[in-house]
């Protein structure tokens, strides 16, 4: 089974090829092309035109790496959501029309299960790991923040979600009210390494209903007010040089975030008990993050997966495995049944 | 030649199958839930023309200028079509189909309007005495009370047909219908499938701009 | 609709300011919703979104998706929200949300309105959020666009 994944919910447009065992047999991003383009043909810009434009290249790319034509493809896998509705609908288009010129299934996916998968995949082209069916996967990125249990024969039941804002967009949005620049997830880490997470104590937002659902809103208002505080205004400042206190602002900051991600995987695994924890989304990078919860894993007999670095941002090899998954769930294949969402958690 | 024409673009939008004989359309609604309708309403016109997409030799779809999400959707679709098939596949701007709806009455020349919001009109002169329209000069920007003077002598097409002052007459066809007429008689230049997409829109982007700065 | 000039001293009043403002709004309406980070404005949409219907459960920054459509019990949209926080270039890179075509239908509100979303989606109710330095209060008010001069 050969299928084929076209990714363009958000700012990269990729495309992949992935075989029935979960080899990735290619897996192509436009950003890392526009590094080595020579031609320019890949344009950076938050536009679904940029994905129009780089569609073909990194389309043809994709088939090139991995030996194929496009008339290998059993199955085309588009993420249909969520994620910005114009751009999702170039990759949504253009997988409609390759599937339905070719006779082919396509099955609509949710960007959020392809990251809930990818703990799975592995690079290098060996097959997927086995699914290790019930596993729980908690996916953390710049919009998203899910915790889920997904049982035997697929099913995903929800747990909790953010009621506001998404951990990776309360890092950016503090990082640069602190003049870090953007992404602030990865400077925020840096700077938190050499500081005490400990000396600010933060409260972990609750979601004031007893639901689990996380709320980070609070948290980043508080972060908002000491910054203020300390009289820092967005001016630019460099994260080598900064002042010591701002250096334990920032990782005390980073260690509610982590610790409020904890709390509800501890929870959860007192109400029910959790087997194998993957962890997904382009905040899974956070070395504190992936650190405590391996740790915490280890302590309580729960295998922590992480996925593969060239799996954590987003890429069309994790939307082709999640898209073959949900075919084999039995999830519609007619290339006109997928409609784009600009919301989809997981589990809905 | 059997050809595949989408207007995704226009604000009545529609496909259209085209034989040696005989033409089908389908209506597409307006707004955003035309994505989801395309490929149904491809299925439907196909059907109904008795033939298989593989039997299309051209596939022609309105490039732009237009509604940014229905460009988008017909030129992915259409690409898609085309790649899968290997058919060729045409990108003709909004405004050349809308010249060619007044094709058969007699005129040589004809200024095309359509609406590109906040007030404004773009704009373009076609030569019609050729088997395709072929564009005077590139295509601009104008205020509706500038259609006049922009449109001079030519005969005047719009879509909506209110927007110019004193009202354009309706198009006899659809913008898809003209479209697929005009490839049939003349099949023009079919755009590489291994290329960026090309879109017309009646802004550059900022990398555009960027580009032309530099 | 009279203005409203008040002040909530939590995020749940200032959502149930958001709901008792969903009902005076028609599917034209444009609310933009300013007022710095942190003050609110997502508690504010989420009032929106329940008092027109969607579950408010569904409601989250939009920060990253630039635009979030919520739907009520019958599945259409009930209200779009906006957020142009990350747009760097905000005329070129709004063309790709289609608008003011694609906002139609239903309410929407808009988070960090640019300069160049004037032109394009004009408001009709202007939202301001005010924080109080140091406090969890906040300074609320709600004008129908076109009433700035009184």
């Amino acid at each position: 089974m050969i299928v084929l994944g076209i990714e363009t919910s958000c700012d990269e447009t990729s495309a992949a090829v992935v075989d029935g065992e979960g080899r990735v047999l290619s897996n192509v991003v436009s950003s890392q092309m526009r590094a080595h383009a020579p031609y320019g043909g890949v344009v950076p810009e938050v536009a679904a035109r940029a994905h129009l434009e780089n569609l073909p290249a990194v389309l043809d790319a994709a088939l090139e790496r991995a030996g194929k034509r496009l008339e290998d493809a059993e199955l085309v896998a588009a993420t249909a959501g969520p994620g910005l509705i114009g751009a999702l609908l170039v990759g949504l288009s253009a997988g409609r029309g390759l599937a339905f010129a070719r006779g082919l299934p396509l099955v609509g996916v949710n960007h959020l299960e392809g990251h809930l998968f990818s703990a799975f995949l592995r690079p290098g082209g060996e097959p997927a790991r086995p699914l290790a069916l019930p596993f729980h996967g908690l996916v953390v990125s710049g919009g998203h923040a899910e915790l889920v249990r997904v049982e035997e024969g697929g099913r995903i039941v929800p747990l909790a979600r953010t009621r506001d804002d998404a951990p990776g967009e309360a890092f950016d949005k503090i990082a640069r009210r602190a003049g870090l620049g953007y992404p602030g997830g990865p400077v925020v880490d840096r700077i938190a390494q050499r500081g005490r997470g400990d000396r600010f104590p933060f409260a972990i937002g609750r979601s004031g209903d007893g639901s689990l659902d996380f709320s980070f809103s609070g948290l980043k208002t508080a972060m908002l007010r000491e910054l203020e505080r300390r009289g820092i205004d967005g001016s630019p400042l460099d994260p080598e040089r900064l002042d010591p206190e701002l250096v334990d602002l920032l990782a005390s900051f980073q260690r509610a975030i982590v610790a409020a991600l904890l709390d509800r995987v501890e929870r959860v695994h007192a109400a029910e008990g959790m087997q194998t924890l993957a962890i997904s989304g382009g905040v899974a990078a956070n070395t504190e993050l992936r650190a405590t919860l391996s740790a915490w894993g280890g302590e309580h007999g729960v295998a922590v997966l992480l996925p593969d670095r060239s799996f954590t941002t987003d890429n069309a090899a994790m939307i082709a495995w999640a898209g073959l998954l949900a075919a084999r769930r039995g999830a519609p294949t007619d290339p006109a049944a997928a409609a784009a969402r600009s919301r989809w958690p997981l589990g809905t | 030649m059997i050809v595949l024409a989408l207007d995704t673009a226009g604000p009545r939008p529609s496909v259209v199958i085209r034989l040696a004989d005989a033409a089908f359309e389908e209506a597409l609604p307006r707004d955003r839930r035309a994505s989801e309708e395309l490929l149904p309403a491809i299925r439907r016109a196909l059907g109904r023309a008795g033939i298989g997409l593989e039997r299309c030799e051209r596939i022609a779809v309105c490039a732009g200028p237009g509604s940014f999400t229905g460009v988008h959707v017909g030129l992915a679709t259409a690409w898609g079509l085309s790649r899968a098939r290997g058919i060729p596949l045409e990108a003709v701007s909004t405004l050349e189909a809308l010249a060619e709806t007044t094709r058969g009455s007699g005129t040589a020349s004809v200024a095309a309007f359509l609406d590109a919001g906040r007030g404004e009109l773009v704009a373009e002169r076609f030569d019609l005495t050729g088997p395709r329209a072929r564009s005077l000069a590139p295509a601009s920007r104008c205020r509706a009370d500038e259609a006049s003077a922009f449109a001079g002598a030519s005969r005047v097409a719009a879509l909506p047909e209110s927007l110019v002052a004193p009202a354009a007459p309706p198009p006899p066809t659809s913008l898809a219908a003209a479209l697929a007429a005009a490839v049939a008689r003349d099949p023009g230049r079919v755009v590489p499938l291994d290329r960026p997409i090309p879109a017309l829109y009646s802004r550059p982007s900022a990398a555009e701009e960027k580009r032309g700065a530099a | 609709m009279p203005d409203v000039e008040t002040r909530t001293a939590n995020a749940a009043e200032t959502e149930a300011l958001g709901e008792a403002l969903a009902a005076e709004l028609s599917a034209n309406d444009v609310v933009y919703l300013e007022g710095d980070l942190g003050a609110g404005k997502t508690a504010f949409a989420r009032g929106l979104a329940r008092g027109l219907g969607a579950s408010e459960r569904e409601v989250a920054s939009p920060t990253f998706a630039l635009l979030h459509e919520y739907a009520g019990p019958s599945g259409s949209i009930v209200l779009r929200h906006l957020d142009l926080y990350r747009l760097v270039d905000a005329l070129r890179e709004l063309e790709v949300l289609g608008l003011p075509d694609s906002m139609e239908g239903a309410p929407v509100c808009v988070e960090w309105p640019r300069g160049a979303l004037r032109r394009l989606l004009p408001p009709t109710v202007e939202v301001r959020i005010d924080t109080k330095p140091g406090g969890d209060g906040r300074r609320v008010s709600i004008r129908r666009a076109g009433d700035r001069a009184r």
